[in-house]
């Protein structure tokens, strides 16, 4: 649900992952949030309404 | 006690506000005795020039409803915080945005492609568009602009306080109404109905809090006795604060969360994704999908009053 509302707020579905990750999986886990680091990097910053007459 | 001068206007709205001040029947004699009516564009026929000539806070209370989404409402906004002692951001549009804050997830060019060159019922073969300066053999004519994103009061202007609702309720009105008459307004800041959710005060019998099915509201006649969202309704009232009198929850009508975040909440819409998502009962990649796919439109469902107060205000703009 929440991944197709952030698609109707136009933002890319490579920004939310879900993943499962066990207590003694130390080792996926980080490897997950590297990826994902990574990922988000590589998306750049989300370019956010500020509001008004021209945001 | 001298009779206190009030204020009402309209930015970005349908109306109702006004109309909900109407309806307060033969109270509104009451409001006469208390105070006299200054500046209301419904229903009076006083013009901007009047308010520009009134000193700075000499207006007592301005009830404003609306949101500010052009140059002239955000204008009138300016000018009616500096004549004001009060000013009360008055009515869903007002406080989160609203209705028209569903354009926030489309930009002012769309909006004007669609309103004056695709809508069927329009006849516009020079494309013509709004401008906001025109010139004509008499010299310029001007009009406001639109802006981009719709704001909500508070975001333009400092404001006392929040009087939520579409519109607010008879007695919300009634309440603030006394509280002028009392001098008993609450501390600056303040949102005049409940801190608490519409689920704290809804009387309806909650037994599972499970659905498998969402039915969206021409689906199903409810049980007139159950919580609407055991039924599969999605109702607002786990995001939405209360003090409304269940006016829509008493006529078997799912809550679609005009007063806007109970106390603490920053985004109303998150909440609500979070609290209807938590009861899903789903077995299978498949049920789930379904699920997603009965929410026809989340965003506008969960944000539908909220999405100028919200976090991300609106539809990201496209990195071009």
């Amino acid at each position: 649900m929440l991944k197709k509302m952030l698609a109707q707020f136009g933002i890319e579905d490579q920004r939310l992952r879900l993943s499962w990750v066990s207590a003694s999986e130390g080792e996926r886990f980080a490897s997950i949030v590297n990826e994902m680091t990574e990922q988000v990097r590589g998306l750049g910053p989300l370019s956010r309404r500020d509001g008004g007459k021209h945001g | 006690m001298a009779k206190l001068k009030l204020a009402l206007y309209w930015a970005a709205a349908c109306g109702g506000c006004d109309v909900a001040v109407l309806d307060i029947n033969d109270k509104i004699l009451d409001v006469a005795k208390l105070a006299d009516i200054v500046f209301w564009p419904i229903a009076l026929d006083f013009k901007y020039k009047d308010v520009e000539a009134m000193p700075d806070k000499s207006i007592d209370v301005c009830l404003f409803n609306g949101a500010i989404r052009s140059s002239e409402q955000e204008h009138i906004a300016k000018m009616l915080r500096n004549k004001s002692k009060v000013l009360v951001s008055f009515g869903a549009c007002a406080c989160f945005g609203g209705i028209p804050a569903l354009a926030n997830f489309t930009n002012r060019t769309e909006i004007m492609q669609r309103v004056y060159i695709e809508a069927p019922s329009n006849e516009n073969p020079n494309k013509i568009l709004p401008q906001t300066v025109t010139r004509v053999p008499e010299g310029e004519i001007t009009l406001p602009e639109l802006y981009e994103t719709v704001l909500t009061l508070a975001q333009v202007v400092p404001v006392e306080y929040f009087v939520p609702g579409c519109p607010p309720t008879v007695p919300l009105i009634l309440k603030v109404v006394d509280a002028l008459a009392t001098n008993t307004l609450p501390p600056p800041g303040a949102t005049i109905p409940s801190a608490k959710t519409l689920c704290d005060e809804c009387d309806r019998k909650k037994e599972n809090k499970k659905i498998s099915k969402i039915y969206r509201t021409h689906e199903l006649i409810p049980d007139s006795q159950r919580c609407l969202l055991e039924q599969g309704l999605l109702c607002m009232g786990p995001a939405t604060r209360g003090g409304c009198g269940l006016q829509c929850i008493s006529v078997n009508v799912p809550c679609r969360g005009c007063f806007g975040p109970p106390a603490g909440v920053v985004d109303q819409g998150a909440k609500l994704v979070g609290a209807v998502a938590s009861i899903y009962e789903a077995n299978s990649d498949d049920e789930i999908a379904r699920m997603v796919n009965e929410v026809v439109d989340p965003a506008g469902t969960f944000y539908r009053f909220g999405m100028s107060s919200s976090l991300l205000k609106g539809k990201c703009p496209q990195r071009t």
